[in-house]
């Protein structure tokens, strides 16, 4: 074939090939100008005298490779043809009025046209694919269409979807040829439960694609897993502007506006082998530009990764391509996967279909590993070893390993949007293990070691005891594992050993959350001088603070219930959590009834919802005998005594507040009225407390300052000076680093400015001395009245094993205290002095 | 009637009021203030059985008292008793009236051992009620248990210028060990509670539910005008607790019928000495004493005989099992006569020379003592507490160390071989006072309006 040059010369066209449908012609071509630039001028095909304008050029690397032409210029058209009438004989390529080609038909090696298309995705909750076949829309008349039979069921099929990535002048002009939906939402639509059922009985149904009668493409639908639950899915949105569109705008965007070199029909992010595979096609043009040779890729303009390649024949794109598989190392497994681009001598990019979503990763190696196999040596490729990897098919592989390695995961407890932590017990008697990681879908693999607390697990070493000897005790684990999502139906652990083998671990579901979740995390830990702040800020905090800031996060709002009428406008709302001795209301309310002036209101918050019926009782009851009205604060679940407080102080009116403890029973008469008046006399104290007893009337509280406890590597401690000491009755307000939380009345104003207690203080620890911290930050003084004093029965200590979650859990709040609140914050010289926080 | 106690032993079992003449029985009311507006004097008394439904001492007490003032003119006594587990209650009634008039009963329900407290709902507004609507100017309490503390609250809430009156029968608030002040499970005397001491009792009960106990206790005691206590030594017990010594006046029960008392002669000697036990047999009222002094004298073959009458059917398995087998290997001297109608307590008593009161608990002012006296048979009881405080060594009988089956045994050897010891105790020993007379000293104290009302 000759090219025709137009007079002036600039421009150059060629007529590739005709197919001849029966009312249309589908013609393929090319046309550029000499200088590389885009042609400005509108170009057409007249048969015969009637013009049929081409509406905008695809790329063509072989143009530019050949130095005809740098910017786009093929072009596919189809057009009308009467049927019936005269055969057309004469087509020509014209620029404005200048002919730059002109064929006889007769000396074209044209074909009858034959429908193209594709099943890109064969799974039961979607099938997509694309077919151009221009006699859908040329061959009104015919009214067969397009349609998938699966078994004994024609399921006809609307062409829905824009595919401006095929190369089809139609699909450019916005014509849809792509298809995308769920089959068994169809299926059941158009033939009812029947077909559904009917489905249900074989594991695999062969898919034929069909359009006009013309067999296209056909693949396997597996349901080897069952059909689950039948759902809808949502079409993709229609791509916002085609790039024929953005070539008219002139865009300034160039990689965006020229063509992609290949599409990607499906990518998954693959946690087993760290990085993204995908598979779609790739042009000859730029298979021939040795594009492949490249070794790294940008996804989606992100820093470039290393990469493989393997490419084999693709019969649905043989005409303008070819099908490539590809594999990107990346530890980011959240990516939209729009664009890949090829870091070679010249620039290239595979661009996502339109229609395509990410797969599952197990599909994906699968179908790659299918298809790698039937190209000659195509396990041998970069590429095929990477897949040859072995993957995690949900069964427990590290007892096949050659070594002997135990691993056993007792639970797994998530930290929402922190990561997990997972226990169990590891013996690896010889070494040989390199590496512990957690996999999960979407997520790079996260490995255990760095952050590993050994428990104490003597049952393990008296169970190898007739195995061999294992010194100590410390096999089993507390690991904590960062990870911004997890997914734990598919999650799992892989184990490398020093020689590369790998083997995997299946997961158990977690069992515990919440409030159990935590005592979990806790319960076993030994928390040392050497371990307390590793343990605390690698492991327990962030396991601790996922758990609960997802609590609170999720939290359902309290409702109230008024008992009795407390006053309108109380002085003081005195705030009162219970957890646990609900009774302690009864004693209480008796107590308080003595010395209540009907001027303050009690806010008493349950912290404990599932003895709600039972805390009415016991709060109707009180209200019956000792008339002291209540104002019943109801959270829908457990929040902590910080938690719980701050939804009193939600609720709370007065102009003055109490956090109060409900092991707190009064002493002096009139406690209430006596630490208003102490406040309202000195504006600068911020936070008052007051004198609290034991029940043999020595001292529990007179103030508290800060401490290092040597034993937990001088994390700083509330303490409690002359706490247990027999000491009179003192007088007047006295300024004190910080109150405890057991008693602390404040303006309800200060209250709300400082967000009430730092819920982040898990159940009840350094809450109060964290707003002490915050009051003093304000330049407001702490201080104890020391002559009102009440009782507390400050609950026994936390020590035994069975309160071990417990003691830990106060190191977990004590190292969190520690570190929003720099020691040396306080003037060693004058500990009563407030400080200035930076 | 002659006054006893303040003439013939001053420091004896009744403490006399100032300017009070204890041997004016059926004086006419003074011309007090403190009678209502109908110009009668109406005392609402309180008592936590019922004793036309069971036959505990304190009951038996208030409705003596009861039945005493319904004789006083311008008195009108109205008796409020609970009964749980005793009479149905039905839907909707708090307080039934199954004996007639000026008599109501409470079933009760939700009333907690441990602290007093009673949780019934319907409780605190149907009192309060019955209180509006029968506007006494006195509530004497005898015990609150089974009302529930909250009451004396319910009382002083509803009418703040009552007059509270409480009687304290053993050591209940200062107790948990049914307010016997005995240790668990060693039944070792108990000196003094505390929240420390009695976890120590009770593990099941930490030292801070016991503090509870007390400030919840006391929180209502506040509210009382007046306690009265059966015993000096049970007013000294509560004044070591916290109560203002002050505060609580001594008033012995009275005995109904004493001159109907004590007629019988006195048995012959000449066949040896009989004692007897009367009354609950159990380890605190010290059957093991008891059977350990017959083991003592039979060893010896004194002729020494103990009769032992009592009923030992409403006690713990465990005991009863233990006192069965005791008694079949016991010496012949030992005697188990079996349960005995109250009717015929005077002559039984009367057919022995003297009177057992072994128990191994303080008791307060334990009813046998004073039938005993008002029998005049001279008690030999242990030296502790409110025995040793109504039973004067030598005078009104003989005492022995609490516990010692052989101090016991020793003693009744002493007065075999001297029976002239018994004698002369017959000759002077007290005779207790009647309901005339507690009554009398009960009405005085509901007259003394000079203490401002208690508490809020």
């Amino acid at each position: 074939m000759r090219a025709n040059w137009a007079l002036d010369g600039r421009i150059k066209a060629q007529i590739k090939s005709v197919a001849i449908g029966r009312s249309f012609l589908v013609i393929e071509g090319w046309a550029a100008s000499i200088d590389g630039t885009a042609i400005a001028v509108p170009l057409a095909i007249d048969i015969d005298g009637a013009r049929h304008p081409i509406t905008g050029l695809l790329s063509r690397a072989d143009t530019g490779r050949s130095g005809v032409s740098l910017a786009s210029g093929a072009f596919c058209l189809d057009i009308a043809q009467a049927t019936g009438g005269e055969r057309a004989q004469t087509l020509s390529i014209m620029a404005d009025e200048i002919v730059l080609e002109t064929v006889e038909l007769d000396t074209l090696p044209s074909r009858f046209f034959r429908p193209v298309g594709s099943l890109d995705i064969i799974a039961s909750d979607r099938v997509a694919g694309w077919i151009f076949d221009p006699g859908l829309w040329h061959d009104p008349a015919d009214d067969e269409g397009v349609a998938i039979t699966i078994g004994q069921y024609r399921l006809p099929v609307q062409l829905t979807l824009q595919r401006h990535d095929l190369p089809y002048l139609s699909a450019k002009a916005g014509r849809a040829l792509g298809f995308y939906f769920n089959p068994l939402v169809e299926m059941e639509a158009w033939f009812g439960r029947a077909a559904i059922d009917a489905l249900r009985e074989s594991a695999n149904h062969r898919l034929t694609l069909e359009s006009r009668g013309h067999v296209i493409a056909s693949g396997l639908l597996s349901l080897e897993e069952g059909l689950g639950q039948i759902r809808p899915i949502a079409a993709p949105e229609p791509p916002t502007r085609s790039i024929a569109a953005a070539v008219s705008a002139h865009s300034n965007d160039a990689v965006y506006l020229q063509d992609p070199d290949g599409f990607i029909d499906f990518f998954a992010y693959s946690a087993s082998l760290g990085g993204w595979l995908f598979a779609g096609w790739l042009r000859h043009e730029a298979l021939e530009r040795d594009v492949l040779a490249g070794t790294r890729v940008r996804i989606d303009g992100q820093m470039p990764v290393l990469a493989e390649f393997a490419t084999y024949a693709r019969p649905d794109v043989e005409s303008f391509g070819v099908g490539v598989l590809g594999f990107a190392e990346s530890a980011c497994a959240t990516l939209e996967f729009k664009r890949v681009e090829i870091e070679s001598g010249k620039p290239a990019w595979l661009q996502t279909s339109a229609a395509q979503v990410e797969v599952d990763e197990r599909d994906a190696v699968e179908e790659v590993r299918k298809t790698l196999l039937l190209v000659p040596n195509g396990l041998s490729t970069g590429l095929g070893k990477i897949l040859t990897m072995p993957i995690y098919e949900g069964v427990d592989t590290v007892n096949q390993l050659s070594v002997v390695v135990h691993l056993e995961i007792d639970e797994v407890i998530l930290a929402p949007a922190q990561g997990a932590m997972i226990i169990g017990w590891f013996v690896d008697s010889t070494s040989a293990v390199s590496a512990i990681r957690l996999r999960s879908p979407g997520q790079p693999a996260i490995s255990l070691l760095p952050r590993w607390i050994p428990v104490a697990r003597p049952d393990i070493r008296e169970a190898f005891a007739d195995s061999f000897v294992l010194q100590g005790d410390d096999w089993g684990f507390h690991s904590f594992v960062p990870m911004a999502s997890i997914e734990e139906k598919r999650y799992y652990l892989e184990l490398e050993l020093h020689d590369g083998t790998i083997a995997f671990k299946p997961l158990p579901q977690p069992r515990r959350s919440g409030r159990a979740g935590i005592i979990r995390a806790l319960t076993d830990v030994q928390l040392t001088r050497e371990n307390v702040k590793y343990a605390c800020s690698e492991i327990l905090a962030p396991t601790v603070l996922g758990i609960s800031r997802h609590q609170m996060a999720t939290r359902q709002a309290s409702s109230q219930m008024l008992v009795g009428l407390p006053p309108a406008e109380p002085r003081c709302s005195i705030i009162i959590p219970f957890y646990d001795r609900l009774d302690f209301l009864n004693y209480q309310m008796a107590l308080f009834s003595e010395h209540d002036e009907g001027v303050d209101e009690y806010v008493i918050v349950l912290d404990q919802p599932e003895r709600r019926e039972e805390f009415l009782g016991l709060a109707r009851a009180a209200y019956r005998r000792y008339g002291v009205p209540m104002r019943l604060v109801l959270p829908p679940q457990n929040l902590g005594y910080a938690g719980a407080s701050n939804e009193g102080l939600g609720a709370a009116r007065g102009e003055f507040i109490c956090f109060l403890n409900s092991d707190v029973m009064p002493k002096t008469a009139y406690w209430v009225a006596e630490l208003i008046a102490a406040l309202r006399a000195a504006p600068v104290t911020g936070l008052l407390g007051a004198r609290l007893l034991f029940e043999d009337n020595t001292v529990q509280h007179m103030g508290m300052h800060l401490e290092p406890k040597e034993e937990f590597d001088d994390i700083l401690f509330p303490v409690h000076p002359n706490k247990g000491r027999a000491l009179p009755r003192g007088a007047g307000v006295r300024a004190v680093p910080l109150v405890t939380g057991a008693l602390m009345m404040m303006r309800r104003a200060l209250a709300l400015e400082c967000g009430g207690f730092d819920t982040d203080y898990v159940i009840g620890d350094f809450e109060d001395a964290d707003l002490g911290m915050k009051v003093r930050a304000k330049n407001l003084e702490c201080a104890v009245h020391d002559g009102v004093e009440l009782f507390h029965l400050e609950r026994k200590s936390q020590s035994g094993p069975f309160n071990r979650w417990r003691q830990n859990l106060t190191l977990v709040n004590a190292w969190i205290f520690n570190q929003r609140w720099e020691p040396g914050l306080f003037d060693q010289a004058d500990p009563g002095k407030p400080v200035q926080i930076v | 009637m002659k006054g006893v106690a303040s003439e013939k032993d001053p420091g004896g079992c009744v403490v006399g009021f100032p300017g009070q003449n204890s041997s004016d029985a059926a004086r006419p009311l003074p011309e007090a203030g403190m009678a209502g507006a109908s110009g009668e004097l109406r005392v609402l008394i309180l008592s936590h059985m019922d004793p036309r439904l069971s036959n505990g001492g304190a009951e038996l007490a208030a409705f003596q008292l009861l039945e005493e003032l319904r004789r006083r003119p311008g008195v009108r006594p109205i008796f409020v008793s609970c009964a749980p587990g005793k009479i149905e209650p039905r839907d909707g009634v708090t307080f039934a009236q199954p004996f007639g008039a000026d008599s109501f009963v409470y079933a009760g329900r939700g009333f907690d051992h441990f602290n007093f407290s009673n949780t019934d709902p319907l409780l605190p507004e149907a009192f309060a009620k019955l209180l509006g609507e029968l506007q006494p100017d006195v509530v004497h309490l005898h015990h609150y248990t089974n009302f529930g503390m909250e009451v004396l609250l319910t009382i002083r809430r509803t009418l703040p210028n009552v007059r509270i009156i409480l009687t304290l029968h053993e050591y209940l608030a200062i107790c948990n060990h049914f307010g016997q002040m005995v240790k668990r499970p060693s039944f070792r005397l108990c000196e003094k509670s505390g929240p420390r001491e009695c976890n120590a009792c009770f593990p099941e009960h930490s030292p801070q539910d016991f503090f509870l106990r007390e400030l919840f206790v006391r929180r209502f005691f506040r509210l009382v005008d007046r306690f009265i206590a059966p015993s000096r030594f049970l007013a000294d017990r509560y004044a070591a607790w916290g109560i203002d010594r002050e505060q609580i006046s001594v008033i012995e029960n009275g005995v109904p019928d004493l001159e109907g008392r004590g007629t019988l002669p006195y048995p012959a000697l000449d066949r040896g000495l009989v004692v007897g036990f009367f009354g609950q047999i159990s380890r605190l009222k010290g059957i093991n004493v008891l059977l350990d002094a017959a083991a003592e004298l039979a060893a010896n073959g004194d002729p020494i005989r103990i009769e032992v009458h009592g009923d030992y059917a409403s006690q713990p398995e465990p005991f009863q099992r233990d006192f069965e087998d005791r008694l079949a290997t016991a010496p012949q001297n030992f005697h188990f006569m079996g349960p005995y109608d109250n009717k015929r307590v005077n002559a039984l008593m009367q057919s022995v020379h003297a009177v057992l009161v072994p128990s191994i608990w303080w008791e307060n002012s334990p009813l046998v003592i004073q039938e005993a006296l008002a029998n005049r048979r001279p008690v030999i009881c242990s030296d502790i507490g409110g025995m040793a405080e109504k039973v004067r060594d030598g005078i009104d009988g003989f005492q022995f160390r609490a516990g010692s089956g052989w101090a016991l045994a020793g003693l009744l050897r002493r007065l075999a071989a001297d029976p002239d010891l018994l004698m002369v105790a017959r000759v002077h020993m007290a005779s207790p006072p009647s309901v005339v007379e507690t009554a009398n000293h009960t009405l005085a104290i509901y007259l003394d309006n000079s203490a401002v009302p208690a508490g809020i």
